[in-house]
């Protein structure tokens, strides 16, 4: 018989390699098709060979396909390759890692449900991260676009400066290469096209130099340029260039014209050199009139070759020191602030982002941490199969690279639906933070970007993947053989891996459920501080009508205000200069007549707002003793009328009647006498900043006293159709190339000025929110897992009578217990961290027990709610069930 | 890995030789048929795993037969062909006959 049988050897490497639910009758068939060639005379056993060798591609396409035929890990196979693999050196390691990724590509198919879950979270947190990596890269971390940013530094006092000190600081102080005054007032273009109002940089002397480029055409400004009687020469940006002269190469020589005045095109600057404004002209500042004490001119400079700012922050002290002893009178106590550049831009968010930073960071642990979890239940289930591979010859080393490997691939899918993700955050981000954050634009996802992710995914595959990997290399691996699968794997340890994780998770939420708190009390108290003027309803715009003649300049706004009152649908209409919430003001000292000047040091600085006589009735600014100012004041009275602010009294009258004494500025307009009586006194308003306290400041009638370029102001009927077309056509009417800007409603400005905060509290509040849900997810999960591991212990303890509530309270408890003390340490960091945020909050401390109640409270509900579902199916196990079960 | 779209050329010989075998359509027998009509060496593995894929697509229904000492005592798979699959065969063919219409005689396909 044994000689009529087919090849033992053949048959039995075909059983071996044969990988088919079809193996049986595949044999059955070769054999039958033998014994009939035998019969018949055929070369029967080549025959059988030869199908063997045919079978082999067929097979080996099977097994490529990655399909195992049917569940269950080939565990039969594997520690074979792997005692060959193992001798196999470089190529033998590589095997492995190729195994070990389809091994892991495998069980994740296998499990599809805990694959989604895991991925998914990592690529919420590795996302959230990406997005807000992608800010603080392209905001805080990448150089300004230009030559050596390094080098360029501002210096104020501590904002504008004088002319004479930064010419002394440009001579004086070596550390400095170059320093450049710069204002950049808005001016009327004409003459090219559409009227315009374009800000123009007004230098010192030319910037291009700062900036280490040269000019694209013609030269730059010079110093020699400045001055009140300096020739009327003007640089174009390369944009302005391009669009109003076409890119004409003859342009030089050409003329532009501003505010009506002629000035002489010198240059063309570089494409891309854009620090100010698209145009440059010399500073036309007199320093006679506008001496040291006269500061309007922010600064920009050059580091000389090999200094450092701490260099010039030194070398700018002992100047400023010697100044003040030359100069008692204007520069005592002056000291001058050294930033760089980039500090200057984005300095005012930089705490801001590395905060947000932080938090999504703290997102990314609580991801973590419930992936580790998932990953602990799940290695546990699995401690039988981890000890057949290791009886099997497994050495620990692979097995906690297989782990690993599992881990770094759930991380690597996470990073990269992470990254998609994040992409949407960079298109999303710049739309919301509605011009908050500088730079915002610069933003995208870049190389930096990139190797942030990839680190992301390398460290995120260590920290949630090393609890599982280390639970393998402790657990006895002989244990897990012999025993099903209930009660394996539901070791004190992993146990108390898991409760530890619960409570970082806990405490993790915390922190930053009390941060989102304090920016929503922020935002809430942002949003109900009384300004003390109507928000609402209220529409205005700019204009410089270019008048020259104080008579011409009141006709002009007093018959402008008189016809918009006469649109349907206007309420009322004023004019000011210095709109409250729009940056604009004219700042200085106040003198009192009958009392001795102040000396430079005594002196407070009190903002004049001109205004014209409707304006305090179109804002809604009550005057709350005495009288509001008349169309007298306006036109003739000798002196005219003024009104004064409440804290302008407390400060300057804290124990005298206001009404009636005489005030005066040390400056005019060129119009008439800086002198008024008071005839009324105003309630504060806060006109520079909602957070900002109101300052002293006075209201001085513009009809007597300018300036020309005003903000109309207008106060529409609620639910008036929109009125800024028929204004326009009465501006049109009285001139038909004067140009609106800074066309706005106060509510803009308002929002404008909540933005940061709202930005912050969107950011910060959508990161706790999804702390604590996925913390909410862990918590469910670990205890729905724990009862499952005991539903014999549960069932046991039925029978042996125990109370559904005692169930209930005894899982309950193995719950919330971790989560208390989690919540305990969460709150307990941010009470004592909380310092950091101090910037970024309003009207509430860092400490505010409402918050921090609030926090506990919600955190404990969410812990209650996450445990109790599972406690009450535990309650509800019926111990004949699950005695039996197993 | 169900696959879908048209035969392949390998489904279809397999598919014709399940009808001429008739009653006698099991692997090694399909395999012989093949071999003997068109010259190429099928292996009996390929066949089988083309023959679960089309019983998968429903195109093929089969049946165990009793065991035989001849065959080791292992049991046989027959193989029969199902609407579905007679469906597919004429698709296949009407596709090519299509493609292969006013063609014949066409310079580039006259034998040299």
């Amino acid at each position: 018989m044994s000689r009529l049988a087919p090849p033992r050897l053949a048959e039995w490497v075909l059983r071996l390699i044969l990988r088919t639910p079809d193996r049986e009758y595949i044999l059955g068939d070769l054999e039958q098709q033998y014994h009939e060639r035998r019969v018949a005379g055929a070369r029967a056993r080549l025959w059988y060979w030869s199908q063997l060798f045919r079978a082999l591609p067929t097979m080996a396409r099977r097994f490529a396909a990655q399909q195992p035929p049917s569940g269950g890990p080939k565990l039969r196979h594997e520690p074979v390759r792997e005692r060959a693999q193992r001798s196999m050196g470089w190529g033998g390691m590589m095997g492995n890692v190729l195994q070990d990724l389809r091994f892991a590509l495998r069980s994740l198919w296998r499990r599809p449900g805990f694959a989604v879950i895991t991925v998914t979270t990592l690529a919420l947190g590795i996302g959230a991260n990406t997005a807000i990596f992608s800010v603080v890269n392209g905001v805080l971390l990448s150089p300004l676009p230009y030559a050596q940013p390094e080098a360029i530094v501002t210096i104020g006092a501590p904002g504008a400066m004088s002319y004479p000190d930064i010419v002394d600081l440009e001579s004086e102080v070596p550390s400095l290469a170059t320093l450049v005054g710069i204002t950049t007032p808005p001016r009327t273009l004409t003459g090219l096209g559409e009227p315009e109002i374009i800000g123009v940089t007004q230098v010192t002397k030319g910037l291009m130099a700062t900036f280490l480029v040269s000019p694209l055409l013609g030269r730059d400004i010079r110093a020699d340029e400045f001055g009140p009687d300096g020739p009327r020469v003007i640089v174009l940006g390369y944009s302005f260039w391009q669009t109003r002269f076409g890119g004409d190469p003859d342009v030089l020589g050409r003329s532009v014209t501003l505010n009506g005045i002629g000035y002489e095109v010198v240059g063309v600057a570089p494409e891309g050199f854009v620090p100010t404004s698209q145009l440059w002209t010399p500073s036309r500042l007199d320093p006679e009139t506008c001496p040291r004490s006269c500061h309007t001119m922010p600064t920009i400079g050059r580091l000389a070759e090999g200094a450092t700012i701490e260099g010039l922050r030194n070398d700018a002290l002992t100047l400023a020191l010697n100044l003040e002893v030359a100069y008692p009178n204007s520069n005592t106590g002056k000291r001058f602030v050294v930033r760089s550049l980039q500090d200057t831009v984005v300095g005012g968010v930089r705490r801001g982002l590395w905060l947000v930073l932080g938090a999504v960071g703290i997102v990314l642990l609580i991801a973590c941490a419930n992936v580790a979890n998932l990953l602990l239940v799940r290695a546990s289930t699995r401690t039988g199969e981890v000890a057949v591979r290791s009886a099997l010859g497994a050495s620990r080393r692979r097995l906690v690279a297989q782990v690993m490997t599992e881990s770094g691939l759930i991380a690597l899918f996470g990073g990269i639906g992470g990254l998609a993700l994040a992409w949407f955050g960079t298109i999303l981000l710049p739309r919301f933070s509605a011009g908050s954050i500088p730079r915002i634009d610069e933003i995208g996802i870049d190389g930096t970007v990139l190797l942030f992710t990839a680190g992301t995914v390398l460290l995120v595959t260590l920290i949630f993947g090393v609890a599982p990997a280390a639970g393998l290399t402790r657990t006895p691996l002989r244990s897990g053989l012999g025993t099903g699968s209930q009660r394996s794997g539901a070791g004190r340890d992993s146990g108390r891996s898991r409760s530890l994780l619960l409570g970082a998770e806990v405490a993790l939420s915390a922190v930053l459920l009390v941060g989102a708190g304090l920016l929503l009390r922020s935002f809430t108290q942002l949003n109900a501080v009384d300004l003390g003027y109507e928000t609402r309803e209220i529409l205005r715009f700019n204009l410089n009508p270019q008048l020259g003649d104080i008579d011409e300049i009141r006709i002009f706004y007093r018959t402008l205000e008189e016809r918009i009152r006469a649109i349907p649908g206007v309420e009322a209409a004023g004019s000011v200069f210095g709109s409250p919430l729009s940056g604009a003001a004219f700042v200085g000292p106040v003198y009192i007549d009958g009392r001795p000047e102040p000396t430079p040091s005594e002196r407070t600085m009190t903002a004049i707002r001109p205004v014209g006589p409707q304006w305090m009735e179109t804002m809604r600014i009550p005057v709350l003793r005495g009288r509001g100012l008349t169309e007298t004041d306006d036109y003739d009275a000798q002196p005219p009328g003024a009104l004064v602010s409440e804290t302008f009294v407390r400060e300057n009258f804290p124990n005298e009647e206001p009404i009636g004494q005489s005030i005066r500025v040390p400056w005019d307009m060129g119009h008439g006498a800086s002198a008024w009586r008071v005839v009324g006194v105003v309630r504060d308003i806060r006109a520079q900043a909602i957070e900002l306290e109101s300052d002293a400041r006075i209201y001085v009638p513009h009809g007597q006293w300018g300036p020309a370029n005003m903000t109309v102001t207008v106060r529409g009927v609620p639910g008036a159709a929109p009125l800024l077309p028929a204004i326009r056509q009465e501006v049109r009417r009285m001139n038909p190339n004067l140009p609106l800007s800074e066309v706005g409603t106060m509510e803009d400005a308002v929002r404008q000025q909540v933005a940061p905060t709202r930005f912050y509290l969107v950011l910060v509040g959508l990161f706790a929110g999804l702390a604590a849900v996925l913390a909410a997810i862990g918590l469910y999960g670990v205890i729905t897992y724990a009862v499952s591991r005991r539903t014999r212990e549960i069932g046991l303890r039925v029978a042996l009578g125990a109370r559904r509530e005692g169930i209930m309270r005894l899982v309950v408890g193995q719950g919330m217990r971790p989560a208390i003390v989690g919540l305990g340490v969460g709150l307990g960091a941010a009470f004592y961290g909380g310092r950091v945020m101090e910037t970024l909050l309003f009207g509430v401390q860092p400490r505010d027990p409402l918050i921090f109640g609030a926090t506990g409270a919600l955190l404990v509900v969410v812990a209650l709610a996450a445990t109790t579902l599972p406690a009450y199916r535990a309650s509800q196990v019926d111990p004949v069930r699950a005695l039996r079960a197993d | 890995m169900r696959r879908s779209g048209p035969l392949t050329e390998f489904e279809q010989m397999i598919l014709l030789a399940v009808i001429r075998l008739g009653d006698e359509a099991y692997g090694v027998s399909i395999c012989d048929e093949i071999e003997g009509r068109v010259d190429r060496t099928i292996s009996v593995a390929a066949a089988y795993t083309a023959l679960e894929r089309m019983e998968a697509r429903g195109f093929v229904r089969s049946r165990i037969a009793e065991s035989t000492p001849v065959r080791g005592g292992r049991a046989k798979k027959h193989f029969a062909l199902q609407p579905d699959g007679a469906a597919a065969l004429r698709e296949s063919r009407h596709s090519m006959s299509r493609m292969w219409e006013g063609l014949e005689g066409h310079s580039d396909l006259t034998e040299a």
